[in-house]
C-alpha cells in the first residue's frame, strides 16, 4: 500500500532552478507593490480578479486533446451546479477528479485555473471536474464550503462510486478539499480515494502566515493583505470555528494525501501544519516542498521548469492512489496493471 | 583573505531556534552556506531548519545547552560530521533576557542562570572553536567568529544587572579575541544591538512591569532581526569589531566613552523619574509578535512524540 500511493520516486528537494529565482525577484518588484496600491476593499477584490485573470490566462492555455464543456444546471437534489468537465479524448473510465480551485476565498473561476485543471486531466487520462463555488464578498461563510459539498454529491449523482473519486484542490480550494474530507468522515460516509493538496491553506487567522513572512517574506502578497480579504469570507466569523481551523481527533484517518508547497511561498508553514496534523493521526501523507518556489508554482510551467516536474508527481500520485484503492475494495482493475 | 566570510559559510550558529540566531541562519543559507543550528528548543531549531532548506540551502538541527562545555564540544563534533570539514563561521548567539528587581532583591540563582548562558556560552563557544577556526583558517578558509553582546554591554542600565554583566563580559571577551586572532585570518565581531523583535523578554526571567516596559519599547523602536543579521554580516565581511546595527547604539556609546561619569549619573536620574517608576497597569502591552504560536508546536510534538 505504502509503495502504491506515494510517488514512485522519492522526492529529493534540489535547489531552485535559475528561472525559478528570476520568477520568483520580478514577482516581487512587480505584483508585491499592487498590493500598496490596491485597496482592501470590495472594489480592490475586483480589481484584483481582473489583474489575477489578466496574469494567469498568460501562464498557460488549455492543454491539447482536452475537450471543455461548461456545466450549469439547476438541479432539485443539489441546487444549482457550476463548473465545467475537463475531458480527455478516450478518458479511463475507472476514476474521476473533482478540482476545487483556488480563490483567496474572493478571486479566480475555473477559467484561471483552466490551464493547470487540463493539464491534471492529460497528465491523469481522467475526467476532470472543475467546480465553481460562490465567493466573496457577495457570498459569506460557508457558502463556498456548501457549495463544494453539493458538487461531490452531484459527482456521486452522476454514477460515480467515492473510492472512485480524487479530490484535489490548490490554496483555498486545498482547505476546502480537506474540510470535504472531513465533513464525508465525520458523517461516517465512505471517503474518497485520495486527496490532492498544491500549496494548501490551514489558518485563516494568518497567524502562520505572519510568523512564516518575517523568516521568508513571499513574493506576492503579505499576511496583513491576505488577511484584508479573507475578512470578506469570515465577515465576523472567528477563524477557529472548527470549519475553519480543522483539528483531527485520535483515529480520524482521511484517504491517501499528497502535499505539494513551495518553500519560497506564504502558506509554507500551513502545509506543513496539515502534513504534521494529518501524519499525526495516521493518515498516510506525503509532503513535498519545493525550495524556492512559490504559491502554486505548478501553474506557471511557462515560467518555471519545476512546474511540470512537481505536477507530473502529483498526477502520478493520483493514478497511483485511484488504482491502490481500486486494488484495496477489490474491484475489477481490466486494463490498468502497473 | 579575497572571500566573504559570510558567503558559502560553514556555520555554526547557537540560539538559532528564533529571534537573531534564527535570522543570521537563514540569511547565512541564502547567502549559499550550510548551518548547524543549534537550540535547547529542538522544534524552534526544526523550523529554522525548514526555513533553510525551503530555500534551497542545507541546514541541520542540533541540541546544544551552551551552559555545559560538554555539549559545547558535543556540538563542534556535530558540525564536524554534518559538513565534513571544519566549520569556517561560529556565531554565539544564545543568550535569555533577565532583569526587574534591583541588585540584592534579584534572586542569586538569576544570576547564575544568566551567566550561564549569557556569558559562559559565548565562553565555552570561544574556547572550543577558536582553536578549530584558527587551523581551519591556516588551511585558506575565510574564517569568522561573532559574538552576540548588547548595547546593555556598556549601557549599564539599572534593574538589568546580571544581564548587563554578562554582556560587558562578552563584549571584553570578543575584543580580547580579535587582539589574538590578529594575523591569524579569523575575523572576529561583537554585535550590540539595542531592541531587536524578538522574544527575548516574554522567555526571560523579567518582572512583569519591566517586561511590559521593554515590550513597548520593543515594539515602538526595535529593528527586525533579519536586518540585524545582515547589518551583522556585512559588517563582519568588512572586518569591523564592533557591530551597532541601531543609531540610539551609536549614540549611548560615544556618550558613555566621552564622559562615562555624568552618563551614569543620567541613567541614574531616568531610573528614578522613568517609565519603570510608574505605577501603571502591569498589562498594558501585550505585543503578539513576542509570543511564540502553538499551533504548530503542539502537532509537531504530538507526531514526534516528544
Amino acid at each position: 500500500m505504502q509503495t502504491l500511493t506515494t510517488p514512485s520516486r522519492t522526492f529529493t528537494p534540489r535547489p531552485p532552478s535559475r528561472r525559478a529565482r528570476f520568477a520568483r525577484t520580478a514577482t516581487s518588484l512587480t505584483l508585491r507593490p499592487l498590493e500598496n496600491v490596491i485597496p482592501g476593499n470590495v472594489f480592490g477584490v475586483l480589481i484584483t480578479r481582473r489583474v489575477l485573470a489578466s496574469l494567469m490566462a498568460g501562464s498557460g492555455s488549455t492543454a491539447a486533446g482536452i475537450e471543455v464543456s461548461p456545466v450549469d444546471s439547476e438541479t432539485l437534489r443539489h441546487g444549482r451546479i457550476k463548473g465545467e468537465w475537463n475531458r480527455p479524448a478516450g478518458a479511463r473510465t475507472d476514476g474521476v477528479v473533482l478540482y476545487i480551485h483556488g480563490s483567496g476565498y474572493n478571486l479566480c473561476s475555473v477559467g484561471t485555473h483552466r490551464p493547470l485543471v487540463s493539464r491534471v486531466a492529460a497528465q491523469t487520462n481522467l475526467a476532470v471536474f472543475s467546480t465553481e463555488y460562490r465567493l466573496a464578498p457577495k457570498h459569506v461563510f460557508p457558502a463556498a464550503a456548501e457549495d463544494v459539498e453539493r458538487a461531490y454529491d452531484w459527482l456521486l449523482d452522476q454514477g460515480w462510486r467515492p473510492d472512485q473519486v480524487i479530490v484535489a484542490g490548490d490554496s483555498a480550494g486545498g482547505h476546502l478539499t480537506l474540510d470535504l474530507a472531513l465533513v464525508l468522515l465525520r458523517a461516517g460516509r465512505e471517503l474518497p480515494a485520495g486527496l490532492l493538496m498544491m500549496s494548501p491553506l490551514a489558518d485563516l487567522s494568518c497567524d502562520l502566515m505572519e510568523q512564516r513572512e518575517r523568516l521568508i517574506p513571499d513574493a506576492m502578497i503579505t499576511a496583513a493583505g491576505v488577511r484584508r480579504m479573507f475578512a470578506h469570507y469570515l465577515a465576523g466569523t472567528d477563524p477557529q470555528h472548527p470549519r475553519l481551523t480543522h483539528v483531527l481527533a485520535d483515529g480520524e484517518v482521511l484517504p491517501p494525501t499528497l502535499i505539494q508547497a513551495g518553500g519560497a511561498e506564504f502558506l509554507a508553514s500551513d502545509a506543513r501544519h496539515i502534513h504534521d496534523m494529518l501524519a499525526a493521526t495516521g493518515t498516510e501523507v506525503t509532503l513535498e516542498v519545493w525550495p524556492g518556489q512559490m504559491h502554486v508554482f505548478q501553474a506557471a510551467p511557462r515560467a518555471v521548469p519545476e512546474a511540470d516536474k512537481a505536477l507530473r508527481r502529483a498526477t502520478r500520485f493520483i493514478v497511483n492512489a485511484l488504482e491502490a484503492r481500486a486494488a484495496a475494495s477489490g474491484a475489477i482493475t481490466t486494463e490498468v496493471t502497473a | 583573505m579575497t572571500s566573504k566570510v559570510s558567503r558559502g559559510a560553514r556555520a555554526v550558529i547557537t540560539g538559532a531556534g528564533s529571534g537573531i540566531g534564527q535570522a543570521f541562519a537563514v540569511e547565512l543559507g541564502a547567502r549559499g552556506g550550510s548551518v548547524v543550528v543549534s537550540d535547547i528548543d529542538m522544534i524552534g531549531a526544526k523550523r529554522t531548519v525548514d526555513a533553510i532548506t525551503d530555500q534551497g540551502g542545507t541546514a541541520t538541527a542540533v541540541r546544544c545547552d551552551v551552559s555545559q562545555l560538554d555539549e559545547v564540544r558535543q556540538l563542534a563534533e556535530d558540525a564536524r560530521s554534518f559538513f565534513g570539514d571544519d566549520p569556517t563561521l561560529v556565531i554565539n548567539n544564545a543568550g535569555v533576557g533577565a532583569g526587574g528587581p534591583l541588585i540584592g532583591d534579584a534572586p542569586i540563582d538569576d544570576w547564575r542562570w544568566t551567566l550561564g548562558i549569557n556569558l559562559w556560552g559565548p565562553i565555552h563557544g570561544s574556547h572550543v572553536f577558536a582553536p578549530i577556526l584558527r587551523e581551519s583558517a591556516k588551511n585558506g578558509n575565510s574564517c569568522g567568529i561573532i559574538n552576540v553582546a548588547s548595547a546593555a554591554s556598556f549601557g549599564a542600565a539599572p534593574r538589568m544587572a546580571a544581564y548587563n554583566v554578562s554582556k560587558a563580559g562578552v563584549l571584553s571577551l570578543s575584543e580580547t579575541l580579535a587582539a589574538e586572532m590578529a594575523g591569524s585570518g579569523v575575523k572576529v565581531s561583537v554585535l550590540c544591538p539595542t531592541f531587536v523583535k524578538t522574544n527575548i523578554v516574554s522567555n526571560g526571567r523579567i518582572n512583569e512591569r519591566s517586561s511590559s516596559a521593554a515590550t513597548t519599547l520593543m515594539r515602538w523602536t526595535g529593528m527586525s532581526p533579519a536586518k540585524v543579521a545582515r547589518v551583522c554580516l556585512d559588517t563582519h565581511d568588512r572586518g569591523g569589531l564592533y557591530v551597532m546595527p541601531q543609531l540610539d547604539a551609536k549614540i549611548g556609546w560615544q556618550i558613555k566613552r566621552t564622559v562615562p561619569g555624568i552618563y551614569t549619573r543620567a541613567v541614574g536620574l531616568l531610573q528614578r523619574v522613568g517609565p519603570l517608576k510608574d505605577d501603571a497597569s502591569p498589562n498594558a502591552a501585550e505585543n503578539p509578535d513576542l509570543i511564540d504560536l502553538d499551533l504548530t508546536r503542539s502537532t509537531i510534538r504530538h507526531s514526534e512524540g516528544i
